[in-house]
C-alpha cells in the first residue's frame, strides 16, 4: 500500500533529519512509528503526503512515486489521505457538525466552499459520522467548548468525510488523558479492521504501541533502528530505541 | 594569582560603566536645565508690552464660563446643528466601512500565515508608510487634487482607515495558527474557501470591535476635517461659530454635543475591546 525506499531529509546542510529510511505499510493495518523526541517521527509522517519536500528516495503509494507528481496529482493523491493533529486543528467558534463538513470542501467547486453549501447526503453522512464517534448530543455546539478527547474525535470525523485510505496522525493522544487517549485509539483500530484502512500513528508512550500497533517502526536520530510486529518489541528493543 | 587578575580587571571594567553611566547622566541634565531656561526666558519675553497676564487669565475664564455653563444654539437652530453632527456622523461612518472592506483585503495579503512571505512585508511596510502621514494630512494631499471639501475628507479619511485596519485586522487573522491554516490546504482546500470557512469565523468579532473602534477615530478626524478642510459636518459649525461670529454660547453647545457623541461611543468601545480584543 505503502512504502518508502532510502529516504533522507535534511533541514539544513549539517544535520540529518531522516538518513535512508525504509519501510513497507500495509493496508488494513495500524502502523506506529515510536522514538525519542528529534528522531525525526513527525518528519517522516509529513514526507508521506509531502507537507514536506524531501531531499532524495522514493515514497510509493498504490506503486506511484508522490515525489514525482504534478499540483493536480497530488492533490488527488493527498484526498486519499486524511491527517489528524496532535492540537486538533478545529476552527474553534465553529460548530462540530461544521467543522466535520470541512472534510469535504476539498473536492468542492470553490464558491459552494465559500458559501458553505452541503448536499443532504453529505450533511446526513457526516451526522451519521459524529454519532459514531459517539459526539451526538454535541454535533450543534461550538468546538472550543468540548474537551480534548472530544476535539480529537471531531478531528478524525473530519478526515473520514473525505473517504480516505490512508490516515496519517502524529501524536494524536499526546494532550489527552488516559482514558480519552484508549477511546481514541479503538476508533483507530475499529477503521482499521472494519474499513480496511491503512493507519499511520506516531507515538510517545510503547504501551500504547503495542497493544495497538500490528506494526511497530522505531527511529532513532532519523534511522530505524526497529521493524517489526509488536510481539517483538522486547527491552532490548526499547532499549535500542530509546537509550 | 590570575584569578585576582580577572577580579581587578574585572572591578575595573565596572567601574569604567559607572564612570560611562555619570557622564551621560550629567550630559541629559544639563542639556535639560539649559532648554528649561531658555523655556522660562522665551515665555518671559514673548509676552508684548501692553499684554496683562491677569486680566487675560480672566477674560479666559469668563469665556469658559459663556462656553460651558450659558451654551445655545446661537444663530442655528438645534435641529441645524443635530443634522450638522449627522454629517460627521455620516461621513466617519462611510469610510470607516469603506476602510474595513479595504483594510480586510490588505490584510489578507498581509497576514503571515496566509500570504507569501515577500507578499507579507512588502504590504506591511506600505501600510506602515500610508499609516506614518496622519490624517489630516492625507485630506489636504488629497485636496490638491480634488480641491478642499468633502470629496478629498472622504477619499483621505478612507485611504488611513485602510492602513489602520490592514495592519490590526492583519494582527488578529496571524492569531489563526499556521498549522490550522495547513490542516485544512492539505484536505485539498483552496484559499478562497479557507478564507470563508476558517479566517473569517475565527477572527469575525475581533475585526468588528477594531472596526468600532475605528469609527470612534474617525469621527473625531471627520470633526477636525470639516473645520480643517471646510467639509461640512459639526467641526465645520464649531470653525464658524468660534472663528467667525465669535459665538462662544454656540461653541459650547457645539462642544457639548461633540462630547456626548464620543463619551457614548468610548462607552461601547470600551466594552468591545474588553470582550473580544483582549480576551
Ligand atoms: N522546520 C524545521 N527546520 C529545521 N529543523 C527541523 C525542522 N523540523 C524538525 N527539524 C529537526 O529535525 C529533527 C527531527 O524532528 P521531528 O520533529 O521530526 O522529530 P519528532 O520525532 O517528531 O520529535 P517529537 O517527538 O518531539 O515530536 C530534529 O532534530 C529537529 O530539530
Ligand atoms: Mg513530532
Amino acid at each position: 500500500m505503502l512504502a518508502v525506499n532510502e529516504l533522507s531529509k535534511s533541514y539544513d546542510q549539517e544535520a540529518m533529519s531522516l538518513k535512508d529510511i525504509s519501510m513497507e505499510i500495509e493496508k488494513g493495518e495500524i502502523t506506529v512509528i515510536i522514538g525519542p523526541s528529534g528522531a525525526g517521527k513527525t518528519t517522516l509522517l509529513r514526507s508521506l503526503n509531502q507537507l514536506i519536500k524531501d531531499d532524495q528516495g522514493e515514497i510509493l503509494i498504490d506503486g506511484l512515486d508522490v515525489r514525482t507528481l504534478n499540483r493536480s496529482k497530488m492533490r488527488q493523491m493527498r484526498r486519499k489521505i486524511g491527517m489528524v493533529f496532535q492540537n486538533y486543528n478545529l476552527i474553534e467558534p465553529l460548530t462540530v457538525l461544521e467543522n466535520v463538513l470541512h472534510g469535504t470542501l476539498g473536492g468542492k467547486p470553490t464558491l459552494l466552499g465559500i458559501l458553505s453549501i452541503y448536499s443532504d447526503k453529505e450533511q446526513q453522512e457526516a451526522l451519521a459520522l459524529i454519532k459514531e464517534m459517539g459526539l451526538e448530543e454535541f454535533a450543534f455546539k461550538q468546538c472550543k467548548d468540548l474537551s480534548g478527547g472530544q476535539k480529537q474525535r471531531v478531528g478524525i470525523a473530519r478526515a473520514l468525510m473525505k473517504h480516505p485510505q490512508i490516515i496519517l496522525c502524529d501524536e494524536p493522544v499526546a494532550s489527552l488523558d488516559p482514558k480519552s487517549a484508549t477511546l481514541v485509539m479503538d476508533i483507530l483500530r475499529s477503521l482499521a479492521i472494519e474499513k480496511k484502512m491503512t493507519i499511520v500513528v506516531t507515538l510517545h508512550q510503547v504501551e500504547l504501541a503495542k497493544e495497538y500497533a500490528d506494526h511497530i517502526i522505531g527511529l532513532r536520530a532519523g534511522s530505524v533502528v526497529f521493524d517489526g510486529p509488536s510481539s517483538a518489541l522486547d527491552v532490548a528493543a526499547i532499549r535500542t530505541i530509546y537509550d | 594569582m590570575e584569578q585576582r587578575a580577572v577580579i581587578e580587571s574585572q572591578v575595573r571594567v565596572r567601574a569604567k560603566k559607572k564612570r560611562r553611566l555619570n557622564r551621560r547622566k550629567l550630559t541629559i541634565n544639563s542639556v535639560l536645565t539649559v532648554l528649561g531656561i531658555l523655556t522660562i526666558y522665551t515665555l518671559a519675553t514673548i509676552v508684548p508690552a501692553h499684554f496683562k497676564v491677569i486680566e487675560a487669565v480672566n477674560e479666559f475664564m469668563g469665556n469658559l464660563k459663556i462656553m460651558f455653563l450659558s451654551p445655545n444654539v446661537g444663530n442655528d437652530t438645534f435641529s441645524k446643528l443635530l443634522s450638522a453632527l449627522g454629517q460627521s456622523i455620516y461621513l466617519a461612518g462611510l469610510t470607516t466601512i469603506a476602510g474595513a472592506f479595504g483594510g480586510f483585503v490588505m490584510a489578507l495579503l498581509s497576514a503571515n500565515n496566509l500570504a507569501p512571505r515577500w507578499l507579507s512585508q512588502i504590504m506591511k511596510s506600505l501600510m506602515a508608510s500610508i499609516r506614518a502621514i496622519p490624517t489630516i494630512l492625507w485630506v489636504l494631499i488629497y485636496s490638491v487634487s480634488l480641491g478642499l471639501g468633502a470629496d478629498a475628507a472622504v477619499i483621505g479619511l478612507t485611504f488611513h482607515s485602510v492602513a489602520y485596519l490592514a495592519k490590526v485586522f492583519a494582527n488578529s487573522i496571524e492569531e489563526l495558527p499556521q498549522d490550522t491554516i495547513e490542516a485544512l490546504k492539505v484536505g485539498g482546500i483552496g484559499i478562497l474557501p479557507i478564507i470563508a470557512q476558517a479566517v473569517i469565523p475565527t477572527v469575525k468579532s475581533r475585526l468588528l470591535s477594531w472596526t468600532f473602534i475605528r469609527f470612534e477615530i474617525n469621527f473625531a478626524n471627520a470633526v477636525v476635517v470639516g473645520a480643517a478642510a471646510g467639509a461640512g459636518g459639526i467641526g465645520y459649525q464649531l470653525y464658524m461659530a468660534s472663528s467667525f461670529y465669535f459665538d462662544f454660547h454656540e461653541v459650547g453647545m457645539i462642544i457639548y454635543l461633540i462630547l456626548a457623541f464620543t463619551f457614548g461611543l468610548e462607552l461601547v468601545s470600551r466594552r468591545l475591546r474588553a470582550k473580544f480584543i483582549e480576551a
